[in-house]
């Protein structure tokens, strides 16, 4: 129990010692949020390397890595301290928001105190997460080595070592290790293979999120109840509250994942502080290692950041330019470029090709009533996808759209894009009308979407200093 | 345009009663606009009498069954955990009648119940409807199928036979009217949303299909009470001052927002009891045999445990079905066994002496000769292969002789 106990809490130590270390004026539940995420990285970058270097996956050597890298932050320079948003005093908060406050914080333990009960009676449920997922962790866990998963035919071939296997969707050979890697380790930690506590590193996902989103929004000068009635809307959605309480998908990590390190360039456009732009570089980055499409998510981001690179009086020209730019590229033929370590990407007004993802045929599929039966009808989100559009609204009206806002815009734009050109004009249309992806595909999309919402709200008026204790 | 000091000159707590207000005759609006709708619908001039089903009407076609007043109790069989109860009384035409009412005893988690039909117009096909697994009003009106007259009618029920009878009572069709509609809504948003497997992917935060969605509902209360809220600042504010409570906009967002979570709240700790008593307080092992799939657990730790060596071997997993639940399922409790799970038939060219081949269910054309101890399949395939296991899902073959020949 106590091994199950480190494995669990030693990923968010060695992240929250660094960012303790470096993230002098950041309030603490983004250091706590954003922290988990790191030491999920260096926990799975510790594995890598220990099979690397050929030795057996075991707990201790790895938890002593991890301790060590905990340790490691104190023997550096501390980061110069440095106001965030502003140094004001905090305002009072009056009685009834304080209420309000732990009302809603006690609603949100309420929500996930259940969840927690149901990760850890129930045995591993929803498809993907056994036919895709686990297989590799429980593998690597019993023999206690990184084994390769090849592609059906290589299998067959034997064109690889014997110890290669491979799954009963031929896809999922190629998903990558990240997920599979946490429930190895989290198996580590428990000392055998138990499929519902595998699934407790989801929890402590959907946690990171809210922290990391909370203290972002507190860094970025929101008050108390602002931001906790927004992270009790994201947390509380049915979409969010599944794919935590039944783990095993990949889908809520590059949500976390995606979702911080949008926030993080959001928070260096305002103010460029270099350890925002790390954190959004490192979390960017690892979407690739998450799943499959987290290529386009890392790509969604790092065009956003480029923009924000321009100088101001450019932005929306340069924007404008570039999306015009873009429509001739596609209209006149397109091209092809290889990117080194990834491959070809290619497009062109009749087909797209996504390194790593494949080939697609680019075809007009009106699916508008199967997405609107999923955005607007079914229960996944609850009245968000309502709201979002009056919001956007209520801004243009307030003029709130700024140019510091713009890189945000941009991602927003982009993932809206993304997703209409992903259901409306490939073979993921049929996925729209079955109502499997779609949805899921959103995931990602959603805590950008809140923190948009707050920073339009937000307007240009800092409320409160961040490093307030609440 | 409001500004910011126009918005500190309104009372925070006049504004929440204003919101209150404003979503009260929002909800008092939608209902009567609902009531006048299905007043003017066609299907809503008749005037048929409900059917209500008697004990007599109701006739146990598998499982059994003790008829009871209003009702019948009924037990599924054994085998297939399956009861079917035919209406004896079905001959009416479906539209005339797009409301089922009907009152459950008994009913666990593990009750799955659907209503099955035929109809003139497809009188080779049976359509089916799940319903929810207690008390309710089920309003058929947006099944697309629910027309024509019936020709077979009844209730499909699954769940554990060992389970107390399932009382079945008071089954009642009725024609539409606009407390039926209010009555089946309310059941819908009500009723309980178990896991699914579709819930990974989408949730209905109601029972499933629902007659109307409880987000669409929810926001069209918000938008009518924000549309009244909007009219009376714009045009019937006292002084000409247009001011804009912020509480007021944020009450009129969040009011509804914060229902549909209670609903959802709700289900889920609803949800976390029936887990609980599927699950809870069991070891790993006894929580496997208490789930959906024990029958492949059990079958998966039978092969491992007494047929298999301790190591990992090679195996080709062979079932009719590609990528079916079974058969993948399998695969993962057999890990860390190196497990190829693709096709019916052996891809001879690829076994090598020492494999082991599993094969899920009936694969027609695929046969063992016990005498030659060769595994057959059509187009002269076979195998020089020894029988290890024959089992409740499936049957175990270890290659001797990749060629077909005895070794």
């Amino acid at each position: 129990m106590m091994e199950l106990m480190l494995a669990l809490m030693l990923p968010a130590l060695t992240g929250v010692s660094w960012l303790i270390r470096f993230w002098k004026n950041s309030h603490w539940a983004a250091i706590a949020g954003y922290g988990y995420l790191l030491g999920i990285l260096a926990t799975a970058s510790a594995m890598l390397l220990w099979d690397t270097l050929g030795l057996r996956l075991s707990f201790w050597p790895l938890a002593t890595l991890l301790i060590l890298a905990s340790l490691l932050p104190l023997l550096l320079k501390r980061a110069p301290t440095t106001g965030t948003v502003s140094s004001q005093a905090p305002p009072e908060q009056s009685t009834w928001s304080r209420i309000a406050f732990w009302l809603l914080l006690g609603l949100l333990l309420l929500n996930y105190g259940g969840i927690f009960l149901e990760i850890l009676w129930r045995p591993l449920y929803p498809w993907d997460a056994w036919m895709n997922w686990a297989p590799k962790a429980k593998v690597w866990f019993e023999l206690r080595e990184l084994t390769p998963w090849i592609a059906p035919g290589d299998w067959l071939h034997g064109t690889h070592p014997e110890t290669a296997y491979t799954l009963g969707n031929p896809e999922a050979s190629r998903y990558p290790s990240l997920v599979p890697l946490i429930q190895t380790w989290t198996a580590l930690g428990a000392g055998s293979w138990k499929d519902n506590l595998v699934n407790l590193p989801w929890l402590l996902c959907a946690a990171a999120l809210g922290l990391g989103f909370y203290g972002q929004a507190r860094n970025l000068g929101v008050r108390p109840l602002n931001a906790m009635t927004l992270v009790f809307l994201l947390l509380t959605l049915p979409l969010i509250n599944v794919h935590t309480a039944l783990g095993g998908y990949a889908d809520l990590w590059l949500t976390a994942f995606f979702g911080l390190s949008a926030i993080s360039l959001f928070l260096w456009n305002q103010k460029p502080e270099p350890i925002q732009f790390i954190l959004f570089i490192l979390l960017a980055l690892a979407c690739t290692q998450i799943k499959m499409p987290g290529v386009i998510w890392t790509a969604l981001l790092l065009s956003a950041w480029l923009v924000s690179l321009w100088p101001r009086s450019m932005s929306v020209a340069g924007t404008l330019l570039l999306i015009t730019g873009g429509i001739i590229f596609w209209q006149t033929g397109g091209g092809s470029i290889e990117i080194p370590g990834l491959g070809k990407m290619a497009v062109s007004a009749k087909r797209i090709i996504v390194p790593g993802l494949g080939y697609y045929a680019i075809d007009y599929h009106p699916v508008w009533k199967a997405v609107a039966d999923q955005y607007l009808l079914k229960g996944s989100w609850h009245l968000l996808m309502w709201t979002f559009p009056l919001i956007l609204l209520y801004a243009a009206l307030r003029r709130r759209f700024s140019l510091q806002l713009l890189p945000a815009t941009l991602l927003v734009g982009e993932i809206l894009v993304f997703l209409f050109l992903a259901f409306f004009f490939t073979s993921h249309y049929r996925e729209a009308l079955d109502g499997t992806t779609l949805s899921r595909a959103s995931l990602p999309a959603v805590p950008v979407l809140f923190f948009y919402v707050l920073m339009l709200l937000q307007g240009e008026r800092p409320e409160t200093s961040p490093p307030a204790s609440e | 345009m409001t500004t910011l000091k126009d918005r500190r000159q309104a009372h925070p707590g006049m504004c929440i009663v204003s919101s209150i207000a404003y979503l009260l005759t929002s909800a008092v609006l939608l209902i009567a606009g609902l009531a006048v709708w299905q007043l003017g619908q066609p299907s809503a001039q008749t005037d048929a009498a409900p059917l209500a089903l008697t004990a007599k009407d109701l006739v146990v076609v598998a499982g059994s069954g003790i008829r009871a007043e209003e009702g019948v109790q009924v037990t599924p069989a054994s085998g297939s955990n399956q009861a079917i109860i035919a209406f004896a009384r079905h001959d009416f035409t479906a539209e005339d009648y797009p409301y089922l009412q009907y009152h459950l005893t008994g009913s666990s988690p593990d009750t799955r119940i659907a209503l099955y039909w035929r109809s003139e117009r497809e009188p080779e096909v049976t359509r089916f409807t799940e319903l929810p697994a207690a008390s309710s009003v089920v309003s058929l009106e947006q099944n697309r199928y629910w027309n024509g007259r019936l020709t077979h009618l009844g209730l499909s029920i699954q769940r554990p036979a060992q389970e107390p009878p399932l009382g079945i009572a008071d089954i009642r069709f009725s024609p539409p009217s606009t407390l039926l509609l209010l009555k089946s809504m309310l059941s819908s948003w009500t009723g309980f949303e178990g896991w699914r497997h579709s819930s990974i992917n989408f949730v209905f935060n109601s029972a499933p299909n629902p007659p109307l969605s409880p987000v669409l509902a929810a926001a069209c209360w918000m938008l009518l009470a924000l549309f009244l809220y909007g009219v009376k600042t714009l045009f019937f504010q006292a002084g000409g001052n247009k001011h804009w409570c912020a509480p007021t906009l944020i009450a009129l967002v969040l009011v509804p927002w914060l229902l549909l979570h209670a609903r959802w709240q709700s289900n889920l700790l609803i949800q976390l009891t029936h887990t609980y008593h599927q699950f809870g307080g069991k070891n790993e092992e006894e929580r496997h045999l208490a789930a959906e799939d024990s029958n492949i657990y059990r079958y998966a730790a039978h092969l491992k445990q007494e047929v298999l060596p301790p190591h990992p071997v090679r195996m080709f997993l062979l079932r009719n079905e590609a990528r079916d639940y079974s058969r993948l399922k399998l695969q993962y409790y057999l890990l860390p066994h190196n497990i190829y799970n693709y096709g019916q038939y052996p891809m001879k060219h690829y076994l090598h002496e020492g494999d082991y081949i599993l094969t899920m269910g009936e694969i027609p054309g695929l046969g063992y000769d016990t005498g030659r101890q060769l595994l057959k399949w059509p187009d002269d395939g076979q195998v020089h292969a020894l029988r290890l296991d024959k089992g409740s899902l499936g049957t175990l073959y270890q290659v001797l002789s990749a060629t077909g020949n005895t070794p």
